[in-house]
């Protein structure tokens, strides 16, 4: 029965195969509920009569089944056989407007077709049936049909569905449009010339299957997958709000595209991207994967509501998660029950809560917001352990001579004396102020300040009133500078006030630096804008009165939090984050005022030992300026008896004043080591990742409020699916697991649909984010059923459903057939024929690209910035945009940096999503401006120069280069009138550039001194510009 | 209309394309004012069946937005009463549960600040407007101006979407979009609905595509930005060295070989990209046509100023926001960035005044004597007004700011049906309404409403919901309909 070119038949297909018979299929019904009559009523009814408590009229439910067939006071609601006894039916064809069902104001009407349909299920006995998405697939042996066009089980449904239908599916398409789609659907880009030539001449029976296996097994598969899973996963380069700022998430990109690449199972990829943080021992990628639920955009503007902000980010991550691997639409619940799915309120928020437990603050930060890691390509992590090493064996050389070192310095202790001033750490000092008395750039504002004993010598003492005016060389802290700021402080109360400030024009633009105590807190800002801080941070631990403390922060120079250690006591100190921002404003001379600022209350307490450097310091000489005690106290102390901290300026003061210079060397060995492998460090780019915090408990919301909350609820799933498994841990991981159980009905036919979409251009269910109850039963619900259970059978083999859709003699249909078949089925539900719609935007602008011989074929790395048109960017934000350089612009369009506020343009043309939120629908549309942008936009010009060149270079009459670049957009030979056609056309071209040369140059604009006959050439460009724009080269044929 | 019944209407339309390939820019050669009959029944963006519901006031709209949030007080809202109060401590009650942004809530004191400008009373109806002002001033006789506009919304970001869709968060089409997909388009040779932005000042606070784009509604249907660096269009010229007869040249290639791949699959969507690419060199000039003032005499630059005759500046835009709407563009939207005035009213206010206030008025007066005022709905604000107290402590009339407020402010209607005069009431210190609220659901309700349009019932299905541009909300305000 099978056609005899099948070569691999899978196991699972056989398996079915032997238990034909078993369980034979249903005739259906000529009306059925789930088909015909549920997305009538879901329409039309379900608002007031459907799943949510809080609309539901009359207290009729007509989406369960006991209340379609209860009993109503007037009868039966549904009255099986007697459809005029059935007061649904009544309402729905009453002619009386008060009467008439949907009531008037409900803005809507069944028609007159579907009110038939509904009688005519009534009629026929208003057989029940439950949602079919919601039912796990039966188990139903493979239709048994005898045809030699049958290739695998696909085949057989299809032929199955046709039975009672006109046409007859067609035969293979040509061998040149086989290879074309085939490379198309797999690897996103057209096939080369020789690929073409050697499927062609390759008449072993299986020379489709080996191309097949040769393209999923090239990294440009991955690639390819990859574009609409960074669509799913709203994957973007910035945040997406007021400012838009940068982010990295490229190398969770570089995840996806491997895992697409090793044929990671569905269930891992799952389990891996949705809760990889929380399996045992999670390896880096597994945390890396996690990023998925991080892509979302997160919001950063001056009325940002931190806690409206992690509200939204847990209910896109719920949202996404459940469009992506449930297809169902959850959002509304979040307001109230669910209007036409059973998902209630409290179920949604059920759900939320296990998306609602990552420590975040509610305020993204410049770079990537915490949770996030840092993530090194395979690459780095190399160096890393090389530059690791390098510090291990610094160490072990020091350590060798650390007995003889430890004594000298013993030594030298010994005989320094009570008046010891070895200068503290004075490499980058910019100022040191002992505060013992007035200072030499200082004076007294509003009084005097006082002097009291403080931790060295005395320390400077405020009121709230008097303070300290330094001029305006003290201090200048700018964002792109390095720098150290260190002193101590003792705090007479826990009131508010400013210790430090330097601020320019501070009543309106609060731009430089603020150290003040805040609510209890100690806060810092170096605002750099107004109302844009570089960084703006409070300590979390809070400062008791009467008590000496030494703070210092140390900047590197990047201008984004990640800049910045911040040290309480010598300790780094956790702190929060308050803002965070790209803006590096200017550098400011302004008078530095201590105990003081124009803006907020006075300083009351000490300060003490104020230090700043021109430098970041490492925490060991933090640790060392945190010591109280003096060199030659420290120097009486037993070596046991000292922390370390105090052991560090020992050794530092050692090293610098005593030590021989081999000491010194083994010293600087370990520090240049220790430097090199800090420095690398900074070089290894951070990914947002998910972290799990047990300790956030979770509410409903009331109206879907972020403040108004709610009971407290458990992570649960909602009742309509199967129960969640009391063996599961009650958290993400568990969640993940219950997704890719074999028992959930939705998540292998969600995902199954996808991919038949990713090849037929539609799914079996249109909306393939919408599986709830107003999806109709699609017309191949048995092949979505059939093929769904071959994945997990499969063990979720991906390049196995692939594989068997492919190879399936339904897919490699002839895609041309009659205008009236194209009129009957438009959208090609019968698959009587292949598939035949034009292609993505990332496609389009690849296959360009690669035609003209452009294409740059590295995988993975960081965003790239291809030629946009000049001042997008600028006029509507304040950025220019920078082109990137060299082969960078050459790049697939998987890299190219995805702004969400202003999308790529020609991808935004071309009907791309704009990465706001998740989506997985195709939108497909034909307009003139796209016409525009594949005539005109540069990229797409530079292909026509390309392959322009490439024709004239083919060896040959104009005619065979003609032919040669035809067959390059189409894989096929073209026809007589086609070659004639160009050939009319190159001539005509030519003639115009021969009488106008400098035009010929200006469009070939060829590499200059290179001996070429630029109007030929120019003539070629013309013609590869028309071969580009052909809608069989936008198309998959 | 049923999917079927949709599509088969499609492929007449696709054949009737089909027919007229023979020679392509044919009909670019034809009429460019797409107006005409012939046009209106072929290449227009066509819309939804059914719409309009019933009689339209207005056949298009033109937006003027004022990006950043105009403030009211030193516009139209006059509020002698602060001169009183003027430097004092906005009292808390008034106040109320208002959130501030971060850029005052820290602040110490809130003091009143008046307007430093003039008001004086203008045209029949004796409407006091500012000094700002002195053209619009001259057509207030035109203008609905409703003092009583409401906005949850405090961060340009979520209020400027939101005055665009409806919802403070991305993700709902915006209203150009969702009347070029309920009415369509009336000209074959431009788009429907069409963008164009103006900048005030240099680091304007930034806008967003979503401000004009479709959302889950087909693409073809967001709005087209105009008015780029070097061309009007993206991508609108031809590549250096394709002259216009080699581009038509290859057009007809192109056109000749997607019909014998047409004779060979069937395919209508063939037909579709020939007729789109017909569109596109039809664009290649009638953008070039429509952006050409040179043909507009002295008078038009006397009337928008002369600086009308700059491309990028707001005037331009207003005079091209005529020259569209005579060539049958729905829905004109204008962004005019640089209100945002935080620190420096004295200064902001007249430089963003004196660059739109006078082709703002030159609009409505040549569009009412090109008689086409009356079916043309010109709405004029931003996505919030500006805080009755100083943004910093110490202000003077010399120098001080104002910070957003979305509780109360002003936005003005013309032409389209709507009854000239003012609506709704603000406190005596322009914080909050006094009487006759109108939000931006109301607003939109009343615009569809104008089209003829109930906005109830544009919906589209997204999700397995009916999505609609007023979300669940919206009241058509019909005291200001003539």
């Amino acid at each position: 029965m099978f056609h005899l070119m099948l070569v691999r038949l899978p196991i699972s297909i056989l398996f079915v195969i032997a238990t034909l018979g078993l369980c034979p299929a249903d005739a259906p019904a000529a009306v059925e509920f789930n088909r015909d009559i549920r997305p009538i009523l879901a329409d039309n009814c379900f608002e007031c009569h459907g799943p949510d408590a809080g609309s539901r009229k009359a207290g009729l439910r007509l989406d369960l089944k006991d209340g379609l067939f209860s009993s109503v006071k007037e009868g039966k609601t549904v009255a099986p056989g007697r459809p005029d006894e059935s007061r649904i039916y009544q309402r729905m064809s009453s002619t009386d407007a008060d009467e008439r069902m949907p009531p008037v104001e409900a803005h809507r009407r069944p028609t007159l077709a579907q009110i038939d349909l509904v009688r005519q299920w009534i009629e026929s006995g208003a057989v029940y049936e439950e949602h079919w998405a919601f039912t796990a697939p039966g188990r139903r042996a493979l239709p048994g049909i005898d045809s030699d066009w049958v290739r695998n089980g696909i085949d057989l449904h299809v032929l199955k569905g046709l039975e009672g239908e006109d046409p007859v599916p067609n035969g293979d398409a040509r061998r040149e449009t086989l290879i074309r789609r085939l490379s198309l659907d797999l690897r996103g880009l057209p096939p080369t010339i020789e690929e073409v030539d050697t499927f062609l001449a390759d008449e072993r029976p299986d020379a489709y299957e080996r191309i097949v296996e040769s393209f999923l097994a090239s990294p440009r598969y991955g690639e390819h997958l990859a574009w609409s899973w960074m669509e799913a996963a709203r994957f973007s380069d910035t945040d997406g709000f007021q400012s838009d700022a940068r982010r990295h998430m490229w190398r969770w990109r570089e995840w996806v595209i491997e895992a697409f690449n090793n044929n990671m199972p569905y269930d891992q990829f799952t389990i891996e991207q949705l809760a990889g943080d929380l399996l045992l021992n999670p390896t880096l990628d597994q945390i890396l994967a996690t990023g998925f639920n991080r892509n979302h955009r997160y919001d950063k503007g001056s009325g940002t509501i931190q806690a409206e902000s992690v509200f939204e980010n847990a209910m896109d991550r719920l949202e996404t998660t459940s469009t992506v691997w449930l297809g169902l639409t959850v959002g509304c619940a979040r307001c109230h029950d669910h209007k036409f799915d059973p998902i209630s309120s409290r179920e949604y928020y059920e759900m939320l809560a296990f998306f609602d437990k990552v420590p975040e603050n509610g305020q993204a930060i410049l770079f990537n917001s915490h949770p996030r890691m840092k993530t090194p390509t395979m690459e780095q992590g190399k160096t890393l352990d090389a530059l690791e090493k390098n510090v291990a064996s610094a160490r072990k050389a020091l350590a060798a001579h650390e007995a003889k070192i430890a004594s000298l310095q013993r030594a030298w202790e010994q005989r320094i004396d009570s008046g010891w001033d070895g200068k503290l750490l004075p490499d980058g000092l910019a100022s040191h102020f002992p505060l013992d008395g007035p200072e030499p750039k200082g004076k007294f504002r509003n009084g005097r300040v006082k002097f009291v004993r403080g931790v060295k010598g005395r320390a400077m003492k405020f009121d709230g009133e008097a303070y300290y005016e330094f001029d305006n060389t003290v201090g200048n802290l700018w964002a792109r500078d390095k720098f150290t700021v260190s002193f101590w402080f003792k705090l007479a109360d826990l009131e508010d006030g400013v210790l430090l400030s330097e601020l320019d024009d501070p009543q309106d633009y609060r731009m430089g630096t603020v150290i003040e105590m805040k609510d209890g807190k100690l806060r810092f800002m170096l605002s750099a804008r107004w109302n844009y801080a570089v960084s703006w941070f409070e300590l979390k631990q809070k400062p008791r009165p009467n008590r000496w403390y030494h703070f210092a922060v140390t900047c590197d120079g990047r201008v984004q939090m990640l800049a910045y250690h911040v040290y309480l006591n010598g300790r780094e100190t956790p702190i929060r984050v308050i803002q965070d921002s790209a803006v590096d404003g200017k550098k400011i001379k302004e008078p530095l005022y201590l105990g003081y600022s124009e803006l907020w209350p006075g300083f009351r307490g000490a300060i003490d030992e104020l230090r700043f450097y021109r430098r970041d310091l490492s925490a060991e000489e933090v640790g060392v300026l945190s010591v109280r005690q003096s060199v030659p106290t420290i120097a009486r102390k037993p070596i046991n008896k000292r922390s370390n901290a105090e052991g560090d300026l020992m050794r530092s003061q050692y090293l610098r004043h005593a030590a021989k210079v081999d000491a010194r060397a083994l010293v600087k060995r370990l520090r240049d080591a220790e430097k090199a492998l800090q420095n690398f460090r900074k070089e290894i780019p951070t990914t947002m990742v998910m972290v799990e915090d047990p300790s956030r408990l979770s509410h409903m919301r009331i109206q879907g409020q972020f403040d108004q909350l709610g009971e407290r609820v458990r992570a649960s799933t909602p009742a309509v699916l199967p129960a969640f498994d009391e063996s599961l841990p009650r958290n993400r991981l568990g969640f993940a697991r219950w997704l890719v159980d074999p028992r959930n009905p939705l998540t292998a036919r969600v995902t199954v649909n996808r991919v038949w979409q990713h090849f037929f251009g539609r799914g079996f269910v249109d909306a393939p984010e919408n599986f709830g109850m107003q999806s109709a039963r699609p017309r191949q619900l048995e092949l979505l059923n059939w093929l769904s259970h071959q994945f997990v059978d499969s063990g979720w083999d991906l390049k196995e459903l692939v594989r068997s859709i492919v190879t399936s003699s339904t897919y490699r249909q002839d895609s041309r057939t009659t205008a009236e078949r194209w009129s009957e089925d438009p959208a090609n539900q019968l698959l009587a024929r292949g598939p035949r719609h034009r292609l993505s935007a990332a496609v389009i602008r690849d296959q360009a690209l690669a035609l003209g011989g452009l294409l740059e074929g590295s995988v993975g790395g960081d965003s790239v910035f291809p030629h946009q048109p000049k001042g997008l960017w600028r006029l509507t934000s304040n950025r220019a945009y920078q082109p990137s350089k060299g082969k960078d612009l050459y790049r697939r369009s998987l890299y190219t940096y995805w702004r969400r506020a202003i999308a790529p343009p020609s991808m935004f043309l071309f009907d791309a999503p704009d990465r706001e939120f998740c989506n997985v629908a195709v939108k497909r549309t034909n307009t003139p401006l796209q016409a525009l942008a594949a005539l005109n936009e540069r990229g797409f010009v530079e292909a026509a120069r390309g392959l322009g060149m490439r024709m004239y270079r083919q060896e040959g009459f104009v005619k065979d280069r003609l032919r040669f670049g035809f067959r390059l957009v189409s894989a096929r030979n073209a026809t007589e009138r086609e070659i004639d056609l160009l050939i009319r056309a190159w001539r005509s071209h030519r003639a115009e550039f021969a009488a106008d040369r400098s035009a010929a140059v200006e469009l070939a604009n060829p590499e200059p001194a290179r001996n070429l006959n630029n109007v030929d050439l120019a003539a070629y460009t013309a013609v590869a510009n028309v071969l580009l724009n052909l809608d069989k080269t936008l198309t998959k044929e | 209309m049923n999917p079927l019944a949709e599509h088969q209407s499609l492929l007449s339309r696709r054949c009737f394309f089909g027919r007229m390939t023979g020679g392509v820019g044919a009909a670019a050669l034809g009429s460019l004012l797409g107006r005409d009959a012939a046009a209106r029944n072929s290449a227009t963006l066509p819309g939804r069946s059914g719409f309009p519901q019933f009689a339209p006031k207005a056949k298009r709209v033109i937006f003027l937005f004022q990006h950043g949030g105009p403030s009211q007080m030193e516009t139209f809202d006059y509020k002698p009463y602060l001169e009183t109060v003027h430097g004092k401590e906005i009292p808390k009650s008034v106040i109320g549960d208002q959130r501030l942004t971060g850029m005052t809530a820290g602040q110490v004191a809130f003091p009143v600040m008046a307007s430093p400008w003039k008001f004086s009373q203008h045209g029949q109806n004796g409407s006091w407007v500012s000094e700002l002002m002195p053209h619009t001033a001259g057509v207030i006789d035109d203008l609905c101006v409703i003092k009583s506009m409401t906005t949850p919304q405090i961060d340009h970001d979520a209020a400027a979407t939101f005055m665009q869709t409806c919802m403070q968060f991305p993700g709902r089409p915006s209203a150009g979009a969702w009347v070029a997909y309920g009415l369509g388009g009336e000209s074959e040779n431009l788009p429907a609905f069409v963008v164009m932005v103006s900048n005030g000042k240099p680091s304007s606070i930034p806008i967003y595509d979503r401000m004009w784009g479709s959302s889950f509604l087909p693409s073809k249907f967001q709005g087209v930005r105009f008015g780029g660096v070097n061309e009007s269009v993206l991508y609108l010229n031809n590549p250096k060295g394709m002259s216009r007869a080699a581009r038509k040249r290859t057009l007809d290639e192109i056109t000749k070989l997607n019909e014998l791949n047409y004779q060979e699959y069937r395919d209508p969507e063939i037909l579709t990209r020939i007729a789109q690419y017909e569109m596109a060199f039809r664009m290649q000039t009638s953008v070039p046509e429509l952006v050409d003032i040179s043909k507009e005499g002295q008078g038009t630059f006397d009337l928008y100023g002369e600086n009308a005759r700059e491309p990028g500046t707001y005037a331009y835009n207003c005079l091209l926001a005529r020259r569209l709407v005579e060539r049958g563009t729905r829905f004109v939207q204008l962004f005019h960035r640089g209100w945002d005035a935080h620190f420096d009213i004295p200064t902001d206010m007249p430089r963003q005044s004196g660059q739109t206030d006078q082709a703002t008025a030159a609009l409505i007066s040549d569009l009412k004597a090109r008689g086409l005022l009356d079916d043309t709905l010109i709405i004029w604000g931003g996505e919030f007004g500006r805080s009755v107290f100083s943004q910093g402590s110490n202000p003077s009339h010399a120098k001080f700011g104002r910070d957003h407020h979305g509780r109360c402010f002003t936005m003005w209607m013309a032409g389209g049906g709507v009854k000239a005069g003012s609506f709704g009431e603000s406190d005596e210190w322009s914080f909050n309404v006094k009487s006759n609220p109108v939000s931006v659901y109301d607003l939109y309700a009343t615009m569809f409403h104008q089209l003829g349009i109930d906005h109830e019932t544009l919906t589209h299905r997204f999700q397995g919901r009916d999505y609609r541009m007023t979300d669940l909300y919206g009241r058509v305000v019909k005291e200001i309909l003539a």
